[in-house]
């Protein structure tokens, strides 16, 4: 199938791959982008904005507009590798615990049930206030252990489901091997399915990278959008006036968090063709 | 059997449209029906009865959609009227039965809310009446009662098709439409439903439209019966004329493709070839590619109209041009 | 009643879990675990603080890690949950039930409104498949989601509080005078409705966007065509044929719904100083104070895990087939 006209068919998720290819662009040309260095703390402090500092400057003299360019690469990472790591997670217990069935889907399926109940914010909180060393990788690590339960639950219907139609009786009774079965029968059909997870798994994590931050359980010598909006909100950015400082960073994960959605829609309304408008 | 016509279809065109893709399934067709009379409608998968079902009583949902032709019911052509005119014919007039595989029951309600509702947007009665019609009902198809207050998922197949039968019913209407009512049923099933059916419209009077795959099915209780093939009418005659003497080529395949219980063994004729494409223009005869009796330079260039050949036998094909 | 059974079986063993990871986490470190506290805020923990972290930790050196747990299973089960550090002397449980209410009125107030405006936009904008339904509705609910919910309650608090000055910037109610009866409902509602109105409106996107998939997929099930030739009213079809299907996937799925509400909740409270448990956890991650985290969590799982079972006896009552054992 091909996936470049599938994306740019729909005209909502063309919207979301133009965001979002920005976005990526943003990232990778920051040093290009960026007039100044996020970090350099040499700038007047608490400045509005003005042609020299598009965004103004933080309490300790940064400029935010460079900070936001820079901070793109870290809520992309985060966002993406944790969407991948998640969806990969998910994948394998859903696929397994379908397949399998039996004893093994009991038992997966009851650990799936509870991370999925067992809210995801407080759990990363609580599990962020343990961890010694808070780099990226942490956050990664964190953010993903809470975020693959719904996915695997998902998967494994879906598993269920093609489990059942034909051509998969029929690779059984001709003695396919299991692993040829999953991977040339189901793991194709389920691609989209999969996507779509991987969609929903990012924008996920991007929020919760972002609520991390800003509770100042992240890596806050980090310069992230998420760290950002902590930096303004304990220097009272808005009391002070300087609503970009806020503002611009929390609408970027807004932004980025919809494009992914959005992008979503086209596969939705691909795999389930009565969501399109009749 | 009164003598009136009830139902007057005449050049009846729709089909499904989407996006720059369309197709006709029903090419052209008209028919007439009158009071109390029970016609067959005989053909293949993907013959377009199913189309031309829900296209009379105006309820194909998009993507499908009426193209063009009046249908006169009662005198009133239901293409011209406005959504609200219709909705209040609806049931009264004219109801459906649709086939049995089908879930047409809300999964959520009573048996009896169902039947309830059937009824109280149309006519007006009071909690009493409501509950001596639905048990009325369920009396003549055959239902215990208590199935009143179960639920859709309770009931076996054979039993919630009765229920949908017994609900075409609720009003009285002039005419029923059955849209393969009990092909998903097993053989015994089927075959009492079907008797209970002819019975309940010798007793009430309504016509029946009756669309089927199964030929054999319409022959021993249709009045008429018609076989549709690509869209269109292909031949139309009082089931007995039908039965003694098929005269279209397709209507005899489809007549001899089933093997008698009784006899020798006999050697069964398939019909070879598939149906033609309908989204696309269909040049001449459209049973051309697959008819053994096919005329070269007539049935591929001229579609044959339907034309009456003997007293009430219709059929469309060239080789009765001039009979 | 099967299906009521296993849920309570499953609400038993997620409370277990819960209430084990919070045992397993902190000795998932090398070491004791109050000293891992301990030398990660390099000595500024008093000795009080010290000692209640051991406490809420289980840590009975003395006895074996097998015993420890038995022990803290009974301390969790009698609601032992040990001292506040960041409010010592007062137990944990005290300052937990003072915040409470504040979070059950809160988020439990909005979230019914955001379940029930959601559902009821998402059936509208499925009925009526205009071009404002897809093209206005379903991206603005897509934004709504993926916006994060303390940067709109930041928004929100910036323009309507700050700016505006049409309503109070934090807390619960206004302390100044000591106002009771009347006034202070009153003044409580005023503190509530900023929080109130973020909890709403970032929750709504996603109830409208299950409510809105799904009537779509129910509008292609045969009984909502034969609804329709029966001659019932639009509105009849509408709600009680489709909407009244189509919202049962909406309770099974309540356990993830309630977890995003659970963090928005959280920040929330945290951007607008509303006294609720989400402000109580903020402050005592800040704090270190590790036995109030750890109640605080576990009275969240409870609540959701309460929550849900809520959500499966409704379906029960709503779902006729599930009654019977049926899929």
């Amino acid at each position: 199938m091909n996936y470049v006209k599938l994306f740019f068919s729909n005209r909502k998720s063309a919207v979301g791959v133009i965001i979002f290819l920005m976005f990526i662009a943003m990232a990778i040309f920051a040093p290009y982008i960026a007039p100044y260095s996020p970090t350099y703390m040499g700038f007047t402090a608490l400045e509005g904005p003005s042609i020299k500092h598009l965004l103004g400057t933080t309490a300790v003299g940064q400029d935010i507009f460079s900070q936001v360019i820079w901070g793109s690469r870290m809520s992309l990472m985060v966002g993406i590798i944790t969407g991948a790591i998640a969806t990969t997670l998910s994948v394998i217990v859903g696929l397994t615990s379908g397949y399998v069935g039996g004893l093994t889907d009991d038992i997966l399926m009851t650990i799936t049930n509870i991370f999925l109940v067992i809210p995801g914010l407080p759990l990363i909180i609580i599990i962020s206030a343990f961890i010694v060393v808070k780099g990226m990788w942490t956050i990664i690590f964190v953010i993903s252990i809470t975020g693959w339960a719904w996915g695997a639950r998902t998967l494994r219907s879906q598993v269920l489901t093609l489990k059942d139609r034909d051509y998969v009786k029929a690779s059984v009774v001709v003695g396919e091997k299991s692993s040829h079965i999953i991977f040339s029968d189901i793991f194709p059909n389920m691609m989209s399915l999969i996507v779509a997870n991987f969609f929903g798994a990012s924008v996920y994590a991007v929020l919760s990278e972002a609520g991390l931050e800003f509770l100042g359980l992240g890596n806050s010598s980090a310069v992230s959008w998420g760290t950002i909006l902590y930096w303004a909100q304990n220097n009272q950015a808005l009391l002070f006036g300087l609503w970009e400082w806020a503002a611009v960073p929390g609408l970027l994960i807004a932004l980025l968090g919809m494009s992914f959605a959005l992008m979503n829609f086209a596969v939705d309304e691909i795999t389930n063709p009565r969501l399109r408008k009749r | 059997m009164g003598n009136n016509t009830l139902l007057k279809v005449k050049d009846f065109n729709a089909g499904y449209e989407f996006k720059t893709f369309k197709t006709w399934a029903v090419r052209d067709v008209s028919f007439d029906l009158k009071q109390g009379e029970f016609l067959g409608v005989a053909g293949e998968s993907g013959c377009g009865k199913s189309t031309l079902a829900f296209g009379i009583i105006r309820l194909l949902m998009p993507p499908g959609k009426i193209f063009s032709g009046t249908i006169e019911f009662d005198g009133k052509d239901l293409i011209k009227l406005e959504e609200e005119e219709i909705r209040k014919m609806r049931w009264k007039e004219f109801s459906m039965v649709f086939q049995a595989s089908m879930n047409v029951l809300n999964p959520v309600m009573k048996v009896r809310t169902q039947i309830y509702n059937a009824i109280r947007y149309h006519v007006h009665m009071s909690p009493d009446e409501l509950d001596k019609r639905a048990k009325e009902l369920l009396r003549l198809i055959n239902v215990s009662e208590k199935y009143l207050d179960a639920y859709p998922h309770q009931l076996s197949g054979g039993m919630k098709q009765r229920v949908v039968i017994a609900m075409a019913l609720a009003l009285n209407p002039k005419l029923i439409i059955m849209d393969e009512p009990t092909t998903a049923l097993d053989v015994v099933v089927q075959r009492r439903i079907l008797q209970e059916i002819d019975e309940l419209r010798r007793k009430f009077g309504f016509a029946i439209i009756f669309i089927t795959h199964d030929l054999s099915l319409l022959v021993e209780i249709s009045d008429t019966i018609l076989t549709m093939y690509a869209g269109q009418i292909i031949e139309k005659a009082p089931s007995e004329k039908l039965y003694a003497k098929p005269l279209h080529p397709y209507t005899y395949g489809l007549m001899h493709a089933f093997p008698s219980l009784v006899g020798k063994r006999q050697r069964l004729h398939g019909i070879a070839g598939r149906p033609p494409d309908l989204s696309k223009e269909i040049k001449g005869c459209p049973f051309y590619p697959r008819c053994d009796k096919r005329i070269e330079g007539v049935c591929d260039i001229i579609n044959p109209k339907l034309v009456e050949i003997e007293d009430g036998h219709m059929v469309a094909c060239h080789l009765y041009d001039g009979k | 009643m099967k299906y009521i059974i296993k849920r309570i079986i499953f609400f038993l063993i997620t409370a277990w879990a819960a209430v084990t990871i919070n045992f397993i986490l902190p000795r998932l470190m090398p070491g004791n675990p109050a000293e891992v506290m301990i030398a990660k805020f390099q000595g500024r923990l008093n000795p009080q603080a010290i000692n209640a972290l051991e406490i809420a930790f289980g840590i009975n050196t003395k006895q074996n890690i097998f015993f420890q747990y038995i022990d803290y299973l009974g301390r969790m089960l009698t609601g032992n949950f040990g001292i506040s550090v960041s409010f010592y002397p007062t137990t944990v449980a005290q300052v937990l039930s003072q915040a409470i209410p504040w979070t059950l009125g809160l988020a439990g107030i909005s979230t019914v409104l955001a379940f029930t405006f959601g559902t009821l936009i998402g059936i509208g904008a499925s009925w009526r498949r205009t071009s404002v339904s897809s093209g206005v509705i379903v991206p603005l609910s897509f934004f709504l989601n993926a916006m994060p919910y303390f940067w709109f309650a930041l928004v929100v608090e910036y323009i309507f509080a700050f700016i505006l000055g049409w309503f109070p910037l934090g807390g619960a109610y206004s302390s100044s005078s000591n106002l009771a009866g009347l006034p202070l409902i009153g003044s409580i509602l005023y503190h509530a409705f900023l929080p109130g109105l973020t909890i709403v409106v970032t929750a709504l996107g996603g109830w409208m966007l299950t409510m809105r998939n799904n009537m779509i997929s129910v509008l292609s099930d045969d009984y909502i065509t034969f609804a329709f030739a029966q001659g019932l009213p639009d509105k009849t079809v509408e709600y009680q044929y489709a909407a009244r299907n189509a919202i049962l996937p909406s309770f099974t799925g309540f356990a993830m719904a309630i977890g995003f509400v659970i963090s928005g909740v959280l920040l929330t409270e945290i951007i607008f100083s509303y006294p609720g448990v989400g402000y109580l956890l903020y402050q005592a991650v800040l704090n270190i104070d590790y036995p109030l985290m750890q109640a605080i969590f576990l009275f969240i799982t409870i609540a959701v895990l309460v929550a849900n079972f809520i959500a499966d006896i409704v379906y029960v009552f709503l779902d006729p087939r599930a009654r019977s054992g049926g899929e």
